[in-house]
């Protein structure tokens, strides 16, 4: 979704928010990517969001040794949106 | 009996590990029963601060030098460097230029990888430094360079740089010290110890390979590899362009037909042979490499494929994509994985769907809006695209490509993408070179909301204002086209593209009232 604009980066100043060769063959820029020295705070999210920017951004949130009920609702999620997706 | 100690200066980004390796390098010298010294330069985590490390062994038995004892510098010295290791290529490049770096005596060894700094990051098209010029020069000013991306061989075994680095200063015999010494340094450090063991015998291999095979190669290039591309997979009318060409092309066509249907992508393939037959003709009938086609498929195809509501709505509900973040994230299976969209849709988006004479009055209505200074109308949500609500509405949402072809906004990209062709087509007039640069300027066109109405108003500038008023001769004019182009891209205020308008002596964009906002004290 990324356009290889950029302007996320001119706002955030964030080393983790770096560039990377686009996977597009037909774009010739590089798009944004967010590094593995990433800590997660979100204000790159956040500001493009504030700004109105891209709908490139999104929060990944991983919860590790979920609750049975939550696995349950995660499994059943992912059954009916494979279905969703086939059709 | 050697005069003066071996001198290693060490240069890392902060959060590197160069202060480990710093460590580990004294560590191994007081094993080997040498006298060695060390000083730093840290810095702070991230690119916040460029660190340096400077280590001097004396590579005499500590026991043959009786009560003597070898006097060691404090700072590295530009000029008396035996060699530089350094985990980023721009760093060494920076040493480089200080004077650190001499053919006489340096040698160095650095990763290929780049951390790239925030002025290359904000250019609006590419401003990435070119990677081989940087290792030219250190070639140039080195007695030897040992290069590989050291970046990679971290990430691919779970490890720190740190380790990478300290295989391959082995691998190249700078201290007269055994592998087996160096291995038992990074035993005792106690952490990350076989994961480190693993990035030290890559880059100790890769090193030696790189001193006894050939030159260390600079960054690949990635590109269209033509080879996969077979005759059989051509589409007739466009058989005619050669097979580079013809690639963009279908490449072109599948977008276009997946964007919208397969009649969108005939008048793709349509626009396309139009310019691919002006240029023939231009070219006398002879068939040339039909650069300028190439150029507008790529870019008509892009352009064609804007994007709206339902492109992104179709991007984000992809049947692979959550699967895919979960790898991203080395998810476990047990893992449950939440993914929130950050999605802020305003009026424009809204209208760009709906016809004329219901966007229309939207529109007005937002325009008014924005003159009083007030904030435009948006609607900011955070979307759980992991849950079957949020997947829905993104299906729902992409299903409504029917809608497309009756919206304004479609209406006003076709009109807007024939008078880019027209444009090219009658550049032909000029030169196929200048009609290359007018096809290039597509490439202001991309982006959401402001950022691709920025671009929209510097290319109908050049389309309707600098074009009619070059009057310059024929290479020039390619040249003053493709410099403004850039410099529209060079900056977000704009003031690039008035200043290289100003040089060329060309009209300016007209002036834009700015709302005064007024904002009540809190």
């Amino acid at each position: 979704v990324c356009s290889g604009d950029h302007a996320c980066m001119r706002i955030s100043g964030c080393p983790s928010l770096t560039l990377k060769d686009n996977p597009d063959p037909l774009k010739e820029d590089p798009v944004a990517t967010i590094s593995d020295g990433c800590v997660g705070c979100g204000l790159c999210g956040e500001n493009a969001h504030s700004a109105t920017l891209c709908p490139s951004f999104y929060r990944a949130e991983i919860v590790k040794n979920p609750k049975p009920w939550e696995r349950v609702v995660n499994h059943l999620s992912r059954a009916v949106m494979s279905v969703i997706a086939k059709n | 009996m050697t005069d003066t100690p071996i001198k290693i200066l060490i240069c890392a980004l902060g959060g590197e590990g160069g202060g480990v390796l710093a460590e580990w390098l004294f560590e191994l010298a007081t094993r080997t029963n040498f006298f060695v010294q060390s000083t730093s330069v840290p810095g702070v985590a991230q690119r916040t601060g460029a660190t340096t490390y400077y280590v001097e062994v004396y590579p005499v038995a500590k026991a043959d030098l009786g009560d003597r004892r070898p006097i060691f510098s404090l700072n590295p010295v530009a000029g008396d460097l035996d060699f530089l290791v350094s985990s980023e290529l721009l760093e060494t490049a920076r040493q480089t230029r200080a004077g650190m770096v001499t053919a006489d005596k340096t040698r160095v060894l650095t990763s290929i990888s780049r951390v790239y700094t925030n002025a290359e990051k904000m250019n609006l098209s590419d401003g990435r430094i070119d990677s081989s010029a940087l290792i030219e020069e250190i070639s140039q000013s080195s007695k030897d360079v040992i290069s590989f991306d050291m970046a990679a061989i971290a990430a691919e075994e779970n490890t720190v740089v740190s380790a990478v680095l300290f295989g391959a200063i082995a691998a190249s015999s700078v201290l007269p010290i055994p592998r087996d010494l160096f291995e038992s340094v990074i035993e005792s450090s106690g952490r990350g110890v076989q994961a480190s063991l693993r990035g030290f015998d890559r880059a100790y291999s890769q090193t030696l390979s790189t001193i006894t095979g050939d030159t260390g190669d600079g960054p690949e290039q990635v590109s269209l590899t033509v080879d996969s591309f077979t005759a059989s997979q051509t589409i007739p009318e466009i058989g005619f362009l050669p097979l580079s060409v013809q690639q963009l092309v279908t490449l072109g066509i599948e977008r276009t037909a997946e964007y919208q249907n397969v009649s969108y992508a005939s008048s793709y393939t349509d626009r396309v042979i139009n310019v691919a037959k002006v240029e023939r003709l231009s070219a006398g009938g002879e068939a040339g490499d039909f650069g300028v086609t190439a150029e507008v498929a790529r870019y008509l195809a892009l352009w064609m494929c804007f994007d709206d509501i339902v492109k992104v709505a179709r991007l984000k509900s992809k049947s692979d994509r959550i699967n895919r973040i979960r790898q991203d994230l080395k998810a476990d299976h047990e893992d449950v994985v939440h993914v929130y969209d950050f999605l802020k849709p305003g009026i424009p988006e809204i209208a760009g769907l709906l016809p004329p004479f219901l966007a229309a009055p939207l529109m007005l209505y937002h325009r008014r809006r924005v003159e009083s200074g007030k904030r435009a109308l948006s609607f900011p949500m955070k979307l759980r695209a992991s849950s079957v609500f949020g997947y829905g509405l993104f299906r729902l949402l992409g299903s409504f490509k029917w809608l497309r072809t009756f919206g304004s906004r479609f209406q006003e990209e076709q009109q807007l993408i024939e008078q880019w062709l027209l444009g090219v087509t009658a550049s032909f007039t000029e030169s196929p070179r200048v009609a290359f640069e007018v096809a290039r300027s597509g490439r202001l066109i991309k982006g959401y909301g402001s950022t691709n109405e920025r671009g929209r108003d510097n290319l109908l500038h050049i389309l309707e204002t600098v074009l009619p008023n070059l009057s310059t001769t024929e290479t020039e004019k390619a040249v003053v086209i493709r410099s403004i182009v850039d410099a529209a891209q060079a900056d977000e205020e704009g003031e690039n593209f008035s200043s290289e308008l100003l040089k060329r002596k060309l009209p300016q964009k007209p002036i834009v009232a700015q709302p005064i906002r007024w904002y009540k004290k809190p």
